[in-house]
């Protein structure tokens, strides 16, 4: 009596894959005993195919029974019975499944492989001193990053599925002693409920993360590197990894963690502080130079200093433009240049940078179309903008919205935009986490590792801005 | 603790609001009425606002988690609470617009240089109403933020004075009864606590937190005493011709001119704390509305604010001395009875209640 | 309905809407203040008869890379400076901006009759600080504003540099309106300005007239070069005829009620200034002084300066009593030898110096006294310190005196002198 017809189902599958060119299926006789495999050959380890399945297979003598597949013959780490509808389930997530005619059972063998890329140092996070991997593609090995450095039986490790097409493995990852009970189950809810065809990355569930999905600011943090991710674990948060994408999310997210840097660790905490506060006057210039100027040059004349006032006045005088449009115009060319230089091949980007800097910089203001004092604010928000590279987009649109103040409304318009952008803030409360803490509202404790930091020694205690489990970072238990 | 401001927070908004209404015009104007002993009428005005704070303390204590309007209706009936909250609304709104007027002219006539109601009106209206709408908590915590940039300016406006010459002004020129009816007539612009009496029951109250409120209760308190005494040190007798006095603080001297205009920390200092007391007014406004009114949108509250503020203010617009003047002559028993009177009936309510807690 | 629910889920977005759509459109076409308005750098006030001419000092913008001011005078006449101004920003075609003004220059005219209902409409206007400097001339203001445009160079800044110098080491206190006012105010109504002088450049014997030096500075005639003050050339600051040169000599007006009474020298000043704990650097000679067997002059400069004064009523008399202690430093020695050293030999000061330049001092201050007497003005604050120290006498002598005006005349004077040699 035989429970499959084996042909019968490599035809069916065969056809319920489309006829992939990738489909392959191996039938292997002995006898009456068949035994046959489905797999896609683009995605498992075909070498290990043959050395784990296929030798062992022709070296075996005796009657082949399914226990005896299972567990004498198949030399694999992971072989696992399925029902029948999860078939197609693993063919795609790199299994090799097995029919025979003697079992009504179904194996499925892990073999799945593709390339991958080793953990080099991320473009977007470089160090000058400090470990340099970084997360790649594949889950497997971020998970391995992560728990080569966190060798606790604290770490947990959930998994979850999302994408009903795509349906990529995501993983949470916290510290089930420090990260605070409602934040898991408040994100796990989030991640079960996300209803999405498909993930390429995990920016696709980044919003859906997100308390304030129609907001412009960030809300959850990403790494790309298994060093700042650990240390943000080891804070108390949940880290989330999307299989295929390198880049981890963290929640809940402040807006310090950006002004912060890995970098800030390795060196002297006098220098990181001071980096800090650079970084956060970068951070205002940024956003706020261009309305900021184009309000006194429209409005507010009198408070500039006479001198500036003349160079000013010296400069524009005899421009097309008028300041507004003068501004918006270098903007523009600032913002083209930009996403040229993004896009074009590094070995064009030298011919950018002489014809955004050389030609469109210097000659315009030869030519009288734009004013120096005018491409200075500009390139100065425009520079400044990468001292926090993480906000970039955020930040460009807050330039715009501020420019339009400034210009429109003068000195008050960009001030009354700015508490009602920090009174915004304050309202998104990131997983129950308010948005500026420490600073607004001020949480004593979590100055420490703030904008001005103090000596690693002195940082014993948790912050508490993400309401930890415990207060201090190691428990001292009484020697006695 | 959901809606609750802490401690800290409600020092600062003390902090500002005290600011409120006296660092522009009032100095100027006290001036000319009592000349240097405008200092000894300030500190009289704030001894007397200061005791307001122990009585809301108390008060606390003895209802945590109760609302201002609940207890007063408990107390006194629904009709009193209601008049008495009318009262505060129309405090409220007169201060919005004694603020906003006084700040508006200061604007126009050093920032703008021209006519601009419709600019400030909407920079300022729209902030007001989303914070107001957003609730106490995001406005505390966005104060507490920019209280530090507040600070700073209203610190650097101080310390500059100190850098040009300044003689200490002569006291106890007026007769006695002059300063105390000094007193009366300004009253208006102080009463800052009752603000604090409004939005007792959000107040997460500590024990062992009291202080910070005394803190910033007093540092407020030096600090205007401090604007109030460098202003005529730096002015003398023409003090009366100023009247933006922190911004005329900043005024550099001859000697300063190389440094050039100063003026824009003045101007911030200044906006950021107009726009946090507008804040207050408008959500205090709001938050009274809502209680009279239990069944309404709070939308529809800070509309009816914005209806009011803008009726009233086309009524005088820009020209600010009809509002001073009317704060003056007509409105200063609101500020004896935020002052006052109304600390002093919280304070036999508490009485009361303790009383009642005793004997039961 | 719909508008409110969409207002209610982003109510910033519309608020930015009616921003872009009201305020934006005039913004962007809009060609900033500083082209709108004429910045004005300083201010020339003169008056003809009824009519009153005010000029402006403003800058021209230049489309150069250079960044230096180029500045040229325009003005307008009326019967109110109100009106003079508006008709100067006919000239102009733009509106004045006033808030850069770092000086008013006004003509001696101004201040025939009380100067401050004068310049009311510029402390009113808003955006002139108090603080600019305020000076008075006896040329025409415009003339002066027209040489100092002439210049090339930034005079505007250079006028209020000199003049700062001044306010630091010369006036009692700053030359600004401000200071007008303050001493205006007060209870003797009296305040100093500073005056400044148009000269002949061929005449003119030093620039350096501007220190504090006694007695060598030079004298101007005022007369004479007001009379060709409209035809000298306006913009090119009359380059081909006798060239104009701005001079200060130290010299300073005193105002009572914003009127001049009486213009006051260097020299007179200095006396003032002994009483001024901030002026320091004047420079007190001797002549004639029997040293050695020599005749010698010795000039000492006063480099540190502590002062004590005290007040009091004396059988109903008030004595206002200074003690100065001044730390003189010997920087000049002229006579026959020429080989008295400076450095060892006078580390003590010989009595017979001290003397003379005791004498010397209080004659200064006798002088300066007396013309504030003479001229019922408290600039250096007798009132105000009898009244903070003996407020009750005080109050009850100005009541038996005629008028408080008077008080000065009853004040008697002490001064005591500690020199050292520094």
């Amino acid at each position: 009596m035989s429970y499959f017809n084996v042909e019968e189902k490599l035809e069916e599958y065969k056809e319920r894959l489309n006829d992939s060119v990738d489909y392959s299926n191996r039938i292997y006789e002995k006898g009456e005993q068949k035994i046959c495999m489905i797999f896609l050959k683009s995605i498992i380890d075909q070498e290990l195919l043959s050395n784990a399945i296929f030798l062992p297979l022709q070296t075996y003598e005796d009657d082949l029974s399914i226990d005896i597949l299972k567990n004498k013959i198949i030399k694999c780490s992971e072989v696992k019975d399925i029902e029948e509808d999860k078939v197609i389930n693993e063919i795609l997530n790199g299994r090799v499944v097995i029919f025979t005619n003697f079992s009504d059972k179904i194996i499925a063998v892990d073999l799945f492989k593709f390339p991958t890329r080793v953990p080099t140092e991320p473009p977007t996070s470089p160090v000058i001193q400090g470990p340099r991997e970084g997360f790649v593609e594949d889950l497997q090995t971020n998970i391995t990053l992560i728990r080569r450095r966190l060798k606790t039986d604290n770490l947990v490790i959930k998994s979850l599925e999302i994408g009903t097409e795509t349906k990529n493995k995501v993983i949470m990852c916290f510290l089930k002693d420090v990260a605070n009970d409602k934040l898991v189950k408040d994100v796990y809810k989030k991640l079960k409920n996300i209803k999405i065809n498909g993930v390429v990355d995990s920016y696709y569930i980044l919003s859906f993360l997100e308390e304030r999905p129609d907001s412009l600011f960030k809300q959850i943090g990403g790494a790309e590197k298994p060093d700042i991710v650990v240390s943000k674990i080891l804070e108390g948060k949940v880290a989330i990894i999307v299989d295929n994408s390198p880049i981890v999310l963290t929640v809940p997210f402040i807006i310090l963690e950006d002004l912060q840097n890995s970098n800030d660790y390795y060196t002297n905490h006098h220098y990181s502080s001071l980096v800090r506060i650079m970084r956060l006057m970068g951070l205002l210039i940024a956003i706020l130079s261009p309305g900021a100027y184009l309000a006194l040059q429209i409005y507010h004349y009198n408070i500039l200093p006479l001198n500036f006032l003349i160079t000013i006045a010296d400069t524009t005088l005899g421009l097309p433009f008028t300041p507004f449009l003068e501004i918006i115009f270098i903007f523009l060319l600032f913002q083209i240049l930009y996403e040229v230089s993004l896009r074009l091949p590094s070995y064009l980007g030298l011919a950018t940078s002489v014809v955004g800097a050389l030609i469109l910089g210097d000659t315009g203001i030869k030519a009288g179309l734009i004013s120096p004092p005018g491409v200075i604010i500009v390139a100065l928000s425009k520079i400044s903008l990468y001292t926090i590279p993480e906000q970039a987009s955020q930040i460009t649109v807050l330039q715009v919205i501020f420019i339009i103040l400034g210009g429109s409304l003068g000195v008050m318009g960009v001030v009354a935009g700015l508490i009602y952008m920090v009174n915004y803030l304050n309202k998104i409360d990131s997983y129950g986490t308010p948005y500026l803490a420490p600073y607004s509202p001020r949480i004593p404790s979590d100055l420490k590792d703030a904008l001005i930091t103090s000596a690693p020694t002195q940082m014993d205690k948790l912050p508490k801005s993400f309401s930890p489990k415990k207060s201090k970072k190691v428990e001292v238990k009484d020697e006695k | 603790m959901k809606n609750k401001i802490s401690m800290r927070q409600a020092g600062i908004i003390i902090l500002i609001l005290v600011f409120s209404n006296k660092i522009l015009l009032l100095p100027a104007l006290m001036f000319d009425f009592v000349k240097g002993d405008a200092v000894i009428s300030l500190i009289i005005m704030l001894a007397l606002e200061f005791i307001s704070l122990p009585i809301l303390l108390k008060l606390k204590s003895k209802f945590p988690e109760e609302h201002l309007f609940d207890i007063l209706q408990k107390y006194l009936s629904k009709a009193v609470a209601i008049i008495i909250y009318m009262v505060f609304l129309f405090y409220m709104m007169i201060k919005a617009i004694l603020t906003f007027s006084i700040v508006y002219v200061y604007f126009k006539e050093q920032i703008y240089q021209e006519e601009f109601v419709a600019i400030a009106l909407i920079t300022f209206l729209p902030i007001m109403n989303h914070a107001a709408i957003s609730g106490l908590k995001p406005i505390a915590r966005t104060m507490e933020l920019f209280s530090v940039v507040i600070l700073t300016g209203f610190l650097f406006c101080l310390g500059i004075a100190v850098y040009t010459p300044l003689s200490i002004p002569d006291f106890f020129v007026a007769s006695a009864g002059k300063i105390f009816s000094s007193v009366y007539k300004f009253a208006f612009p102080f009463g800052d606590f009752i603000f604090l009496f409004m939005i007792v029951d959000k107040i997460d109250y500590k024990k062992e937190q009291e202080k910070r409120l005394y803190f910033y209760t007093i540092l407020s308190f030096i600090l205007v005493i401090t604007l109030f005494t460098l202003f005529y040190a730096k002015y003398e007798l023409t003090s009366f011709m100023h009247n933006d006095a922190l911004a005329d603080l900043l005024a550099y001297s001859v000697r300063f001119n190389a440094i050039g205009r100063l003026d824009v920390i003045a101007i911030v200092t200044l906006l950021l704390s107009t726009i946090f007391q507008m804040e207050i007014f408008c959500y205090a406004f709001c938050d009274g509305v809502l209680k009279i009114f239990p069944l309404m949108d709070k939308w529809y509250a800070a509309l009816i604010f914005d209806l009011l503020f803008l009726l009233l203010y086309y009524l005088v617009i820009g020209n600010y001395e009809v509002i001073v003047d009317a704060t003056v002559k007509y409105f200063a028993p609101f500020g004896i009875f935020a002052n006052f009177v109304f600390p002093l009936i919280v304070w036999i309510i508490s009485r009361v209640k303790g009383r009642k807690n005793a004997t039961s | 309905m719909r508008l409110l629910k969409e207002f209610k889920k982003n109510p910033m977005l519309i608020v930015l809407l009616v921003i872009m759509l009201v305020f934006m459109p005039p913004a962007l076409v809009s060609p900033g203040q500083n082209r709108e308005r004429g910045v004005v750098i300083a201010i020339g006030i003169d008056k003809d008869e009824d009519e009153y001419e005010i000029s402006f000092l403003t800058f021209i913008p230049t489309p150069e890379q250079s960044y230096t001011q180029k500045n040229s005078v325009i003005s307008g006449k009326g019967e109110t400076i109100a009106k003079s101004l508006y008709n100067a920003e006919i000239v102009m075609g733009r509106k004045i901006g006033l808030s850069h003004a770092k000086t008013t220059v006004v003509n001696e005219k101004l201040l025939e009759d009380d100067v401050s209902k004068h310049i009311d409409y510029l402390s009113r206007f808003a955006s002139l600080s108090e603080n600019t400097i305020f000076v008075c001339t006896s040329s025409p203001a415009k003339e002066i504003l027209t040489t100092s445009s002439s210049l090339q160079s930034t005079v505007g800044l250079q006028l209020d540099e000199i003049i700062a110098y001044n306010a630091e080491n010369l006036y009692i206190s700053d030359t600004s309106l401000e200071a007008f006012y303050k001493g205006y105010y007060s209870r003797s109504s009296a305040s100093l300005i500073g005056y400044l002088s148009l000269t002949d450049k061929e005449g003119d014997k030093g620039g350096s007239a501007q220190s504090t030096g006694q007695g060598g500075s030079t004298q101007v005639d005022e007369g004479s070069d007001t009379s060709g003050g409209e035809s000298g050339g306006k913009q090119g600051g009359g380059s081909g005829q006798s060239q104009k040169q701005i001079t200060n000599n130290g010299e300073a007006v005193l105002l009572k009620s914003g009127k001049l009474v009486e213009k006051l020298s260097a020299n007179h000043l200095n006396g003032i200034n002994l009483l001024n704990r901030k002026s320091v650097n004047q420079i007190v000679t001797v002549k004639d002084v029997d040293y050695n067997g020599g005749k010698y002059d010795f000039s000492y400069r006063i480099k540190r300066k502590r002062i004590n004064t005290a007040t009091k009523f004396q059988n109903g008399v008030p004595i206002y009593s200074s003690h100065l202690v001044l730390g003189l430093e010997l920087v000049e020695i002229e006579g026959e030898h020429e080989r008295l050293k400076v450095n060892t030999e006078f580390s003590e000061m010989p009595p017979q110096i001290k003397k003379k330049i005791d004498e010397e001092i209080k004659k200064q201050f006798t002088e300066a006294m007396n013309i504030l007497r003479k001229n019922k003005a408290d600039v250096i604050g007798i009132h105000n310190k009898f009244f903070r120290d003996n407020r009750k006498a005080y109050k009850k002598f100005i009541k038996d005196i005629k008028s408080k005006d008077d008080f000065l005349d009853y004040v008697n004077f002490k001064i005591n002198l500690e020199l050292k040699s520094d």
